[in-house]
């Protein structure tokens, strides 16, 4: 068995499968919110354009049985479309909707309780070009011992503004309840 | 500038092995990312992850699959470690890659789910997401290619990050 220790650092130099894009001086923490207790929304403003594209990580969980959202610049028209892959461990299926307020981030339609959560990450592509849309892409899931899915999702925002705010939300009502957690970071470019 | 992502330790395999280990983990992080480049002695072996040396059946786990003809996705519950199919490789020219993100591990309130990608150029590619039911902070990963059979070859490598949140 090989075992690894972590007290000392170890990094043996292997830069593959993109490590060099994620490079430590690459990949910023912008910006957290820590629930402390229940909200209906999630707001990162002020987003600067100095990055390549963005990252939203995040564990929600679920006061209803809704799945989380994104909106961009305070845009609730429809001028998104959102498509995405999914298995609920019984068969794999996919969807896609035109002309939306909004995109999802995580598909499933879960109540999660502390302590199960849903979890994402998505990838905000080229966020800050204003001479085409915005694209994300998405992987997501929710597994509670017997139910769950996991889904890898698109959206995308028909506008050709930089994205400046996100916007997190349940799909049509409900709570973001406490120790749910969202974090925001930045990707340079060389 | 907040630095974002860390590289906390990385081990290349230099004669084949059953079980790569990632201890002392520090809790100083918001996410780990698991990075594994890796062939099998044996082929269409499962990918599976088990954290603070639980053998329990506190594992679970959902898959969706693509095999070239045909997705699919499957499920297992009560499982004694996490699981993402027939993604480790079949030979030491076809390795699997898989990405493993472990979210918000150090947390004591949560149950731990990790979101993961395989991708095996040779059979398949997945995406999966895994429940470990504890609230304990993950200290320690243990990486197996399939239980109880199934080495690592050498020259697989396993690398593991660190992202820190601002």
């Amino acid at each position: 068995m090989a075992v690894v220790s972590i007290k000392n650092k170890l990094r043996t130099g292997n830069l593959l499968v993109g490590n060099d894009a994620f490079g430590s001086t690459a990949f910023v923490a912008i910006a957290t919110t820590t629930v402390t207790s229940g909200v209906t929304t999630i707001t990162f403003n002020s987003i600067p354009s100095t990055y390549a594209h963005l990252q939203v990580r995040f564990m929600s969980i679920n006061a209803a049985a809704q799945s989380v959202i994104m909106q961009f610049n305070g845009d609730t028209g429809s001028n998104y479309a959102k498509h995405s892959l999914n298995g609920n461990g019984s068969s794999a299926y996919g969807q896609g909707y035109a002309t939306q307020s909004y995109f999802n981030v995580q598909g499933y339609r879960v109540a999660g309780s502390t302590p199960n959560p849903v979890v994402g990450i998505v990838d905000i592509l080229d966020y800050s070009n204003t001479n085409k849309n915005t694209t994300a892409r998405m992987l997501s899931g929710f597994d509670a011992n017997g139910s769950g899915e996991v889904d890898l999702n698109s959206g995308l925002w028909m506008n050709t503004a930089a994205v400046s705010s996100i916007l997190i939300r349940l799909e049509s009502s409900g709570t973001i309840n406490a120790n749910s957690h969202f974090a925001l970071y930045g990707i340079k470019s060389a | 500038m907040p630095i974002g992502y860390e590289p906390i330790a990385t081990t290349t395999l230099g004669s084949a092995q059953a079980t790569v280990t990632f201890s002392s983990i520090p809790s100083t992080y918001t996410d780990l990312v698991l990075v594994t480049i890796a062939t099998t002695s044996v082929g269409g072996r499962d990918y599976n992850l088990r954290f603070n040396s639980d053998t329990g059946s506190n594992y679970s786990f959902t898959v969706l699959a693509g095999s070239g003809s045909a997705a699919s996705s499957t499920r297992a519950s009560n499982t004694s470690n996490t699981g993402l199919y027939t993604v480790a490789g079949t030979s030491t020219s076809t390795p699997g890659v898989v990405i493993n993100h472990i979210l918000n591990y150090s947390n004591t309130t949560t149950y731990k789910t990790i979101i993961q990608r395989g991708n095996e150029p040779a059979g398949e590619v997945c995406a999966g997401v895994s429940l470990w039911r504890s609230t304990s902070a993950i200290s320690t990963i243990a990486i197996t290619a399939s239980t109880g059979s199934g080495n690592w070859n050498s020259g697989s490598t396993f690398t593991l990050y660190g992202i820190k949140a601002a």
